[in-house]
């Protein structure tokens, strides 16, 4: 029933507590996703979700939460929809990679800047670019990532490590990874 | 110590997440190894690059619009939508002819009165929160403002975080002087202003940056005495304001109640 005041009621409170999000949930989902018109598709179909599992957020920081129904959500789109992306292994040790911001050259400021930063994120295998968005973009704590993410803590740190580690690298390759 | 811990603690330190006496113990060992110096560098200038230069990917406006309206439920927001649970009232006096005496007609009315006075209340409680108070209106219009401003790309006339440069712009375009402070240091950056149109007068907006968001605060002139208008949320978008020294205040952004909460204390 469209009067229904207790659906009308959890949805005022979904609107204040989920939609502000909205940019948030959109940006990742367009990291993951690396196409706007599918991140469209993943958020809309997100929020469905999360208004359907609303009760099970506890406090009033909705932020996490519902950033990690956006995660899952993608990757099961994803999966429907793409072919499935290789993996790529992230047990390297810190001090075997050369020194790539050694080069100043990629510090100075330039033009084309966005949008060497932009394809060197893309290029990041998802796991190392899902917590570099949300750390870097989103400025979610360790914790709260960790949340999102469903894994340890130190998990989080080791490729937020490594994911900088790749972008340093992209950055000072010539051309900057594109992709 | 080893470089493999000092690495780990290189990377929650850039992130603000390593303990005082740790970051001293790094500060020492980073003095001595030149290899975990140029790690650091490394993540300091990776990290940079990406909070200077990355894309922040907003939500188009038509995405917010089709949430909205793919979500179940009564929409709270839009213009006031007829009881449908309750009947109009009945006009007693039309019921009251039917009775044979003056009593028993004086009875129906009563009755018919206290059906009329039930379904009046039904109607009164179902229409009150959906009908927008003169307040409600006006943060419908400074929402519409705000995402009118975003989806034209036109936010701002004037780009400068210097109050020296955008209090003067304002003078000689409105007939009167708001206050524009930069309050950086709190998280709430000036990024410049524009002129909009509110309240059948020309408004100044100034327009502030928190995060990777938008807040826009709409400005001019009181009649009213200091006060705080109730807080709305429309469309996920939080509108928050007050009047005090003489104008008044309407704030409105995506960001978290809270955290706009705070700058309409500031200003």
């Amino acid at each position: 029933m469209a009067d229904d005041p207790n659906l009308s009621s959890r949805r005022a409170r979904f609107e204040a507590l989920a939609l502000p999000h909205l940019d948030a949930a959109f940006n990742l989902a367009r990291w993951l996703a690396r196409d706007s018109d599918d991140a469209r598709d993943i958020v809309q179909e997100a929020f469905l979700r999360a208004f359907d599992a609303f009760d099970g957020l506890r406090g009033d920081n909705a932020r996490p939460w519902l950033l990690a129904i956006v995660r899952n959500t993608c990757f099961t789109w994803l999966a429907h929809n793409r072919e499935a992306r290789g993996q790529v292994s992230y047990e390297e040790s810190q001090h075997a990679q050369s020194d790539p911001a050694a080069d100043p050259a990629w510090l100075a400021l330039r033009a084309d800047e966005r949008q060497r930063v932009d394809a060197a994120i893309a290029h990041l295998p998802p796991e190392f670019r899902e917590v570099v968005v949300l750390r870097e973009l989103e400025d979610l704590s360790y914790k709260e990532i960790a949340g999102v993410l469903s894994i340890p803590v130190g998990t989080v740190m080791s490729r937020l490590a490594r994911g900088r580690h790749l972008l340093a690298r992209y950055l000072t390759a010539d051309g900057g990874g594109e992709l | 110590m080893d470089c493999e811990e000092m690495c780990r603690r290189i990377v929650l330190a850039l992130d603000g997440e390593l303990d005082a006496p740790a970051e001293a113990a790094l500060d020492a060992h980073l003095e001595a190894c030149p290899a975990c110096r140029q790690f650091r560098q490394t993540h300091a200038t990776a990290r940079a690059a990406l909070r200077r230069a990355a894309s922040y990917h907003r939500a188009p406006l038509s995405l917010r619009e089709a949430i909205a309206g793919a979500l179940p439920g009564a929409a709270v927001d839009d213009e006031p939508r007829p009881a449908v649970s309750a009947p109009p009232p009945r006009r007693p006096v039309a019921r009251a002819g039917r009775g044979s005496g003056w009593f028993f007609g004086w009875r129906l009315l009563n009755g018919a009165g206290l059906v009329a006075a039930a379904c009046a209340a039904i109607a009164l409680a179902v229409l009150l929160p959906q009908r927008p108070s003169a307040d409600g209106r006006l943060a419908e219009a400074v929402v519409a403002a705000h995402a009118r401003a975003q989806l034209t790309g036109h936010a701002l006339d004037v780009a400068s975080s210097d109050r020296h440069t955008v209090k003067p712009w304002f003078s000689g375009r409105l007939d009167f002087s708001p206050p524009v402070r930069d309050f950086g240091e709190r998280g709430f950056s000036l990024a410049g202003a524009r002129l909009d149109y509110l309240e059948r007068r020309a408004v100044a907006v100034l327009v502030y940056r928190h995060r990777q968001h938008v807040i826009d605060v709409f400005i001019w002139p009181a009649d009213e005495t200091a006060q705080r208008p109730p807080a709305h949320t429309l469309q996920g978008y939080h509108v928050l304001g007050k009047t005090a020294s003489g104008m008044n205040f309407r704030a409105v952004s995506d960001v978290e109640a809270d955290d706009l909460q705070q700058l309409v204390d500031l200003l």
